[in-house]
């Protein structure tokens, strides 16, 4: 078997009979992704009605004047606009609802960072949301779509963190980890907190740190180790402890740098452990048959 | 199988068709197309950073000093920007991004921090920067900007205009 077809195996595993459990974890994942990507929309419309000037044009805003959003409530309508069509994905009354939400989020996005500012924050959700838009597309049995978003999910996701470590070692090199580069990052990091709270502080972590090269390469060397090899999700068997690793890294550079990715944290939490294997067992201690046939039944109504 | 001959085929198809268009667009935006990215954050490491933070002068406004100052000589109380709904990155791009204060960008920053409703209350925009010194250490030290009230701006003389 070729590298591509057991690939292929491992993100989509078609064969593999579909459970309740899977059903309904997908379904919680699905809710998860609208819920996020309706409170972007809305986050993202609120600020842009106090911008007024362009710093810096991303994606489609270099193509479109962003001063046509800006002193009106243009990015609010955007903003119904996405929730309406996220709906519409989300009850599958309509295959283009994900479709429409996604451009129209990328346009949300263009617009809120006109500033100067380009954040990661939300390209998790965005490729998620992506591959729910592909999956509803290209197939029309549900048990394909799940499959498919989930495999399309996990690819991108690990090939991310894969491209922000090869970054670093072209941007830097192989000394990227020197510890004395967490110390500049961590200063740069508490001018940020100062900015938000008023306050300047370091925390026992911080200061740890800064006292020890030795310490702050350790925890520059699992960071960049953890990216390194985020593309092993990508295999079933390695998925949960690598996913663990990347969470654990994202923690990292939440207690040292005061940075964390919130939706992006647990969206990780959802693809890292087998949620759909333990509400399977759940179901399987207290459920009737009748129940699970309930959910199946409900589960193929918006899949 | 319900779903044609090739579901796997189709799906390494859709994968590899999306890494194309990925790979295109980051290739011709710098990087960047959401939720396209080469996620290039804290790729070059050592470098000197610039931030900005916001101080309350209204008691010091008047002797203001426009000399760099380091954190214990801070001419005012440090605010919390996100109380006036500014993102402190938008700002930190703002201030470091901008070559020429001209009327225009001074009028977004005002617009910005709401700057009519400030009442009496002064505000100092400075810029932060940091950089590894040749001891080793790092060195943060801080440029005022800007001053904003309710009745204007008052800019820092050296800044491009």
């Amino acid at each position: 078997m070729s590298l591509l077809s057991t690939l292929s195996r491992e993100l989509f595993d078609y064969e593999r009979e579909e459970t309740t459990g899977e059903i309904i974890f997908f379904k919680l994942f699905e809710l998860f992704v609208a819920y996020c990507t309706i409170q972007y929309a809305w986050a993202w419309g609120f600020y842009i009605l106090r911008l007024s000037d362009v710093v810096l044009e991303l994606g489609v805003a270099i193509y479109i004047d962003a001063n046509l959003f800006f002193g009106n409530g243009l990015a609010m309508v955007v903003a119904g606009i996405i929730t309406v069509c996220v709906l519409l994905g989300f009850f599958r009354i309509s295959k283009w609802g994900y479709v429409i939400a996604m451009l129209l989020l990328h346009l949300q996005f263009a617009i809120r960072f006109t500033q100067g500012e380009i954040p990661h924050s939300s390209n998790v959700i965005g490729m998620t949301l992506m591959g729910l838009a592909l999956g509803v597309f290209m197939f029309n049995d549900a048990k394909y779509r799940r499959r498919f978003t989930m495999g399309f999910t996990y690819f991108f996701v690990g090939l991310g963190y894969f491209m922000a470590a090869i970054c670093k070692l072209i941007g830097t090199g192989i000394f990227w980890s020197n510890g004395k580069h967490l110390w500049i990052w961590i200063h740069e990091k508490a001018i940020d907190a100062f900015a938000y709270t008023g306050i300047l502080d370091y925390n026992i972590l911080q200061e740890v740190s800064l006292s020890s090269a030795f310490f702050a390469t350790t925890i520059l060397t699992i960071g960049l180790l953890s990216e390194f090899f985020a593309w092993a999700m990508w295999w079933r068997k390695f998925r949960t402890v690598i996913i663990l690793a990347v969470l654990g890294l994202h923690m990292g550079i939440y207690l040292v740098m005061n940075i964390m990715f919130w939706q992006t944290f647990f969206e990780l939490i959802l693809l890292a452990f087998p949620f759909a294997v333990w509400i399977d067992k759940a179901l399987d201690a207290y459920a009737t048959s009748q129940t699970k046939n309930r959910i199946n039944q409900i589960g193929l109504r918006f899949a | 199988m319900e779903q044609g001959k090739h579901p796997y085929k189709k799906s390494i198809r859709a994968i590899g068709i999306t890494f194309l268009v990925y790979a295109l667009l980051v290739a011709t935006h710098l990087g960047e197309f959401w939720p396209f990215s080469i996620y290039p954050m804290f790729s070059q490491a050592g470098n000197p950073w610039s931030r900005a933070i916001v101080l309350d002068v209204t008691e010091t406004a008047p002797n203001l000093s426009w000399d760099s100052v380091n954190e214990s000589n801070l001419p005012g109380t440090a605010v919390a920007v996100p109380d006036y709904g500014v993102d402190p990155i938008d700002l930190a791009n703002f201030v470091s991004k901008t070559e020429k204060w001209d009327q225009d960008r001074v009028s977004g920053l005002r617009s910005m921090f709401r700057a009519d409703e400030l009442e009496g209350r002064s505000l100092l925009v400075m810029r932060a920067r940091g950089e590894m010194n040749e001891q080793d250490s790092v060195r943060v030290y801080f440029e005022p900007y800007i001053v904003l009230n309710n009745t204007g701006a008052v800019l820092n003389p050296e800044l491009p205009r």
